[in-house]
């Protein structure tokens, strides 16, 4: 949002540029390039989950079989819609529509929140389940049937076993998806959980930013900022970030919670 | 040691493989003194054919300069040559690095197995004979090297050889060496690994052929053949299968719950879904470092895994090597008591080299 | 007014030198003039100050590193203490000096000016990333006050992530910050370069430099956010000691290798392109010719830097990564070889014919061809799979980086300050020492590292802080090229800032050159130009004087060679 001078009550554009519109495309190219960086930054981690995903499938599999898709469904809905919102603001803006261009901003911001707080929630579910990485283990007693002189015994082995496994044994369990517990290798599953929390958080530090400029953007249309209608490109510039942190989000819902098999009658918010 | 020289040039080529290398970097040599030396004289030739006179400097209208744009011709030239050049080097370097690579039968039935560890190398000879920071190698007969690290990446490194490699954890990397001359040389490690990285250091004797024997019956325990009386890696492995209760499911007394083990190595086994695996290094190490990760067919997925904290990667070579030799009907039994080896020297039975 | 040269567009007048001249240093005073300006050239000089001091504690921590390196056994450091020194100057020379130093100081200066355009495209945003870069630095300045870290610049897990006891997550924070720094400076210079050019400054016109800058940017902007993202991950698992690199969770640390050099090949390219765009206006202004080959030139710039995004497995080929990776990286390692052969080759025609003086910016230049060309070619013997497997991690290794990085972009460096310091300042520096500390350097540097290939093709391993007693020969001459070098580089230090106070006033235009920058005043007014330049011909019309260019006669070709198209280079 750079070097917008407000003098006196024309608008004016910057000193450094000759013209309006040189300064519009400037903001809105430079948007663009920032959206490329922003690309390379996901895409970098999203190379690095699909190459543990095709070295390691079955393990993926039972991670995201794990996760709860329903929430993410649910958000997915939640962003699309804030996506035409900031559109409908971005229009506003363009047309002088003050009003309209605040109350889509506030769509906005209120789609994003909700976004946010379902996210919380699902995080919470998560370290309430135990699905946290974790090298820790504890001692469990096994039962085995062992043949001793022709006689089949039940004896109990102590053998250490990953805190982590158990849970997602369980959680397993709980979504009817026990055999993929038998075909995974828990430590990989742990792999795929990091994955789940930088991508999300990372996601999640781009919605909050997101939300920080919507505010702004708000207050700023409150105090007549974008009464010149020509400060609309802000809000494009804006609604461009919006969309971006939108479509990576509808790349992370495949990869996270799609990867695997879901059955849908043990899913609760 | 026949290592100081008043002023290195070129190091001793003490390998096939430094003489091929060698060969390759001169060539390399050649091309890059050529080519710079080239440019250094037309640069320092211009510079004094064309310098301008300083009394000139700043007149104006003296000594106009031809106003030369560039010439596709001369900009194809100096893009091609140097194209052809630079791609005949990575053609003979990808054939080196082949030499490198793909290890001759000779040299992998002689197969060493080299342990990265903060700060060290152990080193075990497939005999069992170990070392540390030592490595002895008989002229002219090829050995396999394979290299693990059981903590962070390290590189076993010998210029005179002109070889290195990267020693990862978790992974199996191999090459192979043939030494060609007589002499000691050293062992660095290339891949810094923290405090002691520079200390990591060592030596690679190369032995005459009765040097060499002699070396062996010094160091080391023998009865040549595949008695578990040796104290060979095999041997080792064998009392770790009993320490760490491997027989109480791969045991001979206990079929339902384990898969024999017997003559498993080099085998294909089916791992469900139709696919199958073949018995190798990498295959075996994960089956104890993470069973869970290609199950057998038809087993439970029950074994547990043995992290480092349990088994050290050495531990682990000594317990492959036992896996690896063992025969048809030779599983030990998990009541079985030993009785002491006949011949066996009980100072031997532990410890590193010497 | 006739010019044996033929300018962008019509010089300023000289200002009477009796009248006070209110100029970008002098329109404003105080710190807070300087902290909150968003005036290009200001951020350049607060660039120029931050990056010199970098350069003092990263040159600081080498000459730590070569005394250490005196005897055999480390008698000076204790081995962490030296772990830390090579950490602590390689770090703080790459991510704190080389990279920021081209872009951030003569890129904001005269990327701007060179174009003919009054600022950057977002100069709140320039300032911005100063200031983020000086929270990177903090970070730096932070670790290396508690502690310091010794995990090489590479910082290769396990060993950063989960072995190293030192200060590792303030270093990854400050690459990570200082990442951003550069990724919106190459942003707005990207930015600047598209929308804000003169009328008449087409494509075409555009100076090489600012075809460099062009390259570098595309590289900053596309690379950094991966290394970002790589430290991000190398955090996590520090901090929660479990993470994606862990080995014992089946993760792979030669993954991390893959994305730190996903950046760092290209980043190394970042460090020089810069300095390749510097010497191609120097040389041309000192033969007093036009470029030899200003497409091949500007496109191999723009070559390079997509090329370079295709090698980074060179770096790895004994890692394990694969015979047929490694053979396709080798394979595009030698092709992107080729745009920087034809550049030398560009340079070298240049001179050919030209009318030659050899002041401080074309010594350094030369020094610049000299060397690089030196590194460069030693880099083949490094992207050859077979050769690399003896070199890989030695010493030759070290000395074919300083060779390209040293050579090439500090002596870039150097020409450029030398170039445009009269420009930034308006005065004169003195001829004599300036020519002798870029001979003085040049001379430092092959004494310095030259031995650093012999012991490197000896098999002598890099950080080492201790080393096997045969080197130590090569080693002692080593260190004393530095001391050499080291007393090059202070030179400057005395007879720039003395120039300040008593240089003689440069002139608009003291090398007759032709670029936009030299058609202002000295130092230029606030907004770079008092009249908006109108761009008439291409850069570099050394053969052409005023007259053919403003009446637009086309001049007939003067000798053999093919001279392209006649007339007015468009
Ligand atoms: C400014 C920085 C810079 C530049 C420009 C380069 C340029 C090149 N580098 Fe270098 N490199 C580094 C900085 C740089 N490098 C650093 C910092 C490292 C170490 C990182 C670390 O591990 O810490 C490194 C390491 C490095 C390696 C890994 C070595 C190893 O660890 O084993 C390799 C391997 O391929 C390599 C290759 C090359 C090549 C082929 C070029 C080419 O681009 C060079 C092209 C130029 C020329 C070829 C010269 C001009 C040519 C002529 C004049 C033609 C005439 C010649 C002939 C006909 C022969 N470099
Ligand atoms: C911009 C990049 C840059 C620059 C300019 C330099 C400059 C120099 N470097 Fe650097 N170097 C690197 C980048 C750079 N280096 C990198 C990236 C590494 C790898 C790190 C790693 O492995 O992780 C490295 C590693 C490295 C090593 C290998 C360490 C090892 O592997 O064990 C050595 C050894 O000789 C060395 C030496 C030098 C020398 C002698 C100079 C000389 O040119 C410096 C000359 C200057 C002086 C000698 C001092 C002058 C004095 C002042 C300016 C005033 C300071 C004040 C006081 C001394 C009081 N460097
Ligand atoms: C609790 C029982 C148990 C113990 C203890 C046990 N294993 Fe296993 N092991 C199994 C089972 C079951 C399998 C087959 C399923 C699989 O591949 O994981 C197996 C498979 C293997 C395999 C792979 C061979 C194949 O057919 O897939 C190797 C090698 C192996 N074990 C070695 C060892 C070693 C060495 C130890 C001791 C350090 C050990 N096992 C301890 C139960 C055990
Ligand atoms: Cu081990 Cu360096
Ligand atoms: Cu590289």
């Amino acid at each position: 949002m750079s070097a917008a001078a407000h003098h006196g009550s024309d608008y004016h554009y910057a000193h450094h540029f000759d013209s309006l519109g040189q300064q519009q495309s400037t903001v809105r190219f430079g948007m663009w390039l920032f959206l490329v960086t922003e690309v390379l930054f996901f895409g970098g981690i999203m190379s690095a989950y699909t190459v543990y995903r095709t070295m390691y499938p079955d393990d993926f599999e039972a991670g995201s079989a794990a996760l709860n898709p329903l929430a993410a469904i649910l958000n997915s809905f939640l962003l699309l819609t804030s996506s035409l919102t900031i559109t409908l603001g971005v229009r506003a803006a363009f047309d002088g529509d003050i009003a309209g261009l605040r109350k889509w901003l506030m769509a906005t911001i209120l789609l994003g929140t909700a976004f946010l707080g379902l996210k919380a929630n699902e995080y919470y579910t998560d370290v309430k389940e135990g699905l946290v990485p974790t090298k820790a283990e504890d001692v469990i007693e096994v039962a085995k049937s062992v043949t001793v002189n022709g006689h089949d015994t039940i004896v109990y082995d102590k053998v250490r076993s990953s805190v982590f496994a158990r849970k997602l044994e369980h959680v397993l369990k709980e979504n009817e998806h026990e055999q993929l517990f038998e075909k995974c290798n828990p430590y990989r599953v742990q792999l795929f959980f990091l994955f789940y929390y930088c991508m999300t958080g990372l996601h999640v530090l781009h919605m909050v930013i997101g939300l920080g400029l919507l505010v702004w953007q708000y207050i700023l249309a409150g105090n007549g900022f974008f009464n010149f209608k020509e400060r609309y490109v802000y809000v494009e510039a804006m609604s461009l970030y919006w969309h971006f942190v939108d479509m990576v989000w509808m790349f992370l819902l495949p990869l996270l919670y799609l990867a695997g098999p879901h059955s849908f009658d043990h899913l609760s918010l | 040691m026949t290592l100081p020289i008043p002023f290195p040039t070129i190091p001793t080529q003490a390998s096939q493989f430094a003489i091929e290398s060698d060969h390759l970097f001169w060539y390399i040599t050649l091309l890059c003194v050529g080519g710079t030396g080239l440019v250094y004289v037309m640069v320092a030739y211009f510079c004094f054919r064309y310098a301008k006179n300083p009394g000139a400097r700043g007149h104006v209208g003296l000594q106009r300069t031809p106003r030369i744009l560039g010439s596709v011709k001369l900009e194809f030239l100096w893009s091609a040559i140097p194209t052809v050049l630079f791609l005949s080097c990575f053609a003979w370097g990808i054939w080196l690095w082949g030499q490198n690579t793909r290890i001759p039968p000779e040299a992998a039935q002689n197969e060493i197995y080299v342990v990265g560890k903060r700060w060290m190398w152990k080193i075990q000879h497939p005999d069992g004979t170990r070392e540390i920071n030592e490595l002895h190698l008989a002229v002219d007969q090829p050995v396999k090297i394979t290299v693990i690290s059981e903590d962070v990446i390290h590189d076993f490194g010998i210029p005179a050889f002109r070889q290195k490699i990267d020693v990862v954890p978790g992974r199996y990397l191999s090459t192979w060496y043939k030494p060609t001359q007589i002499g000691s040389y050293h062992i660095f490690c290339d891949q810094y690994c923290g405090q002691g990285h520079s200390q990591m250091v060592g030596t690679v004797h190369v032995l005459s052929k009765s040097d060499y024997e002699q070396w062996r019956e010094g160091t080391y325990r023998t009865k040549d053949g595949k008695n578990p009386v040796d104290g060979s890696a095999g041997w080792l492995g064998a009392k770790l299968f009993k320490k760490l209760n491997c027989i109480s499911c791969h045991g001979a007394d206990n079929t339902q719950r384990a898969p024999r083990l017997e003559g498993i190595f080099g085998t294909q086994i089916p791992i469900g879904g139709g696919k199958t695996v073949t018995v190798n290094d990498d295959y075996i190490r994960e089956s104890i470092r993470n069973p869970m990760a290609k199950v057998h067919e038809g087993w439970k997925p029950i074994m547990p895994a043995f992290p480092v904290s349990q088994l050290t990667e050495e531990e682990l070579l000594q317990v492959m090597a036992f896996v690896k030799g063992l025969r048809a009907g030779e599983t030990p039994s998990r009541v079985e008591h030993t009785p002491p080896q006949i011949g066996a020297n009980p100072l031997n039975s532990e410890g590193g080299s010497k | 007014m006739n010019l044996d040269y033929a300018p962008q567009c019509v010089p300023a007048p000289e200002p009477d030198p009796t009248k006070p001249r209110v100029h970008y240093l002098n329109h404003a005073y105080g710190w807070l003039s300087w902290l909150f300006t968003v005036d290009h050239k200001r951020i350049g000089i607060l660039y120029l100050v931050t990056v010199t001091i970098f350069f003092a504690a990263g040159a600081t921590a080498a000459a730590l590193v070569r005394l250490n390196l005196l005897t055999p056994t480390s008698e000076l450091l204790p081995l962490d203490a030296y772990n830390k020194a090579f950490t602590a100057h390689g770090t703080v020379m790459l991510f704190l000096f080389l990279i920021p130093v081209v872009p951030g100081v003569l890129g904001n200066f005269f990327v701007p000016m060179m174009i003919g355009a009054k600022d950057m495209a977002f100069p709140k945003i320039n300032l911005l990333s100063w200031y983020i870069f000086m929270l990177g630095a903090a970070f730096f300045l932070w670790t290396l006050l508690s502690g310091g870290i010794d995990t090489g610049w590479t910082l290769y897990p396990p060993y950063s992530s989960q072995y190293s006891h030192t200060n590792v997550l303030y270093a990854g924070l400050g690459i990570f910050v200082a990442g951003f720094s550069s990724i919106l400076t190459g942003l707005n210079i990207i930015v600047t370069v598209h929308k804000m050019r003169a009328p008449g400054m087409t494509w075409n016109r555009l100076p090489l430099f600012i075809w460099a800058m062009y390259a570098t940017s595309l590289i900053q902007m596309l690379a950094t956010p991966v290394l970002a993202v790589t430290v991000l991950l190398l955090a996590v698992e520090r901090v929660f000691g479990i993470g994606i690199f862990d080995p014992t969770l089946e993760g792979d640390p030669i993954l991390f290798q893959h994305m730190f050099w996903f950046y760092s090949h290209p980043a190394v390219y970042v460090m020089i392109i810069p300095g390749m765009g510097v010497v191609s206006e120097i040389i041309t202004c000192f033969s007093r010719k036009n470029i030899f080959g200003y497409a091949a030139i500007a496109w191999s710039s723009v070559g390079i830097a997509v090329v370079g995004f295709l090698v980074w497995g060179h770096h790895m080929f004994l890692s394990g990564q694969g015979y047929y990776m490694g053979m396709l990286f080798s394979f595009i390692t030698m092709l992107v070889a080729v745009p920087s052969a034809i550049k030398v080759f560009n340079w070298t025609a240049t001179l050919y014919k030209g009318s030659i003086t050899f002041e401080a910016p074309m010594l350094f230049s030369l020094g610049f061809i000299a060397l690089f060309t030196i590194g460069g070619v030693t880099g083949l013997y490094l992207g050859v799979m077979g050769t690399d497997i003896h070199l890989h991690d030695t010493y030759f290794v070290v000395a074919h980086f300083h060779f390209t990085m040293v050579g090439g972009m500090m002596l870039g460096w150097q020409a450029g300050l030398h170039f445009w310091w009269p420009k930034m300042t308006g005065k004169m520096y003195s001829d004599f020492w300036s020519r002798l500390s870029a001979l003085t350097i040049c001379f430092g540097f092959f004494v310095t590292f030259i031995p650093q290939f012999i012991a490197g093709y000896n098999g002598m391993p890099r950080r080492s802080p201790s080393y096997a007693p045969e080197y130590q020969i090569l080693n002692v001459i080593s260190t004393a090229g530095a001391f050499i070098q080291g007393i090059g580089y202070l030179m400057p230090v005395f007879y720039l800032t003395g120039s300040l106070i008593y240089g003689r006033p440069a002139g608009n235009n003291p090398w007759r050159a032709t670029g936009l920058e030299w058609q202002t005043t000295s130092p230029p007014p606030q907004f770079n130009f008092d009249e908006t330049p109108i761009v008439t011909c291409g850069p570099y019309e050394y053969s052409l004087t005023s007259d053919d260019v403003y009446k637009h006669i086309p001049v007939p070709s003067t000798n053999g060679v093919h001279t392209g198209k006649e007339g007015v280079h468009a």
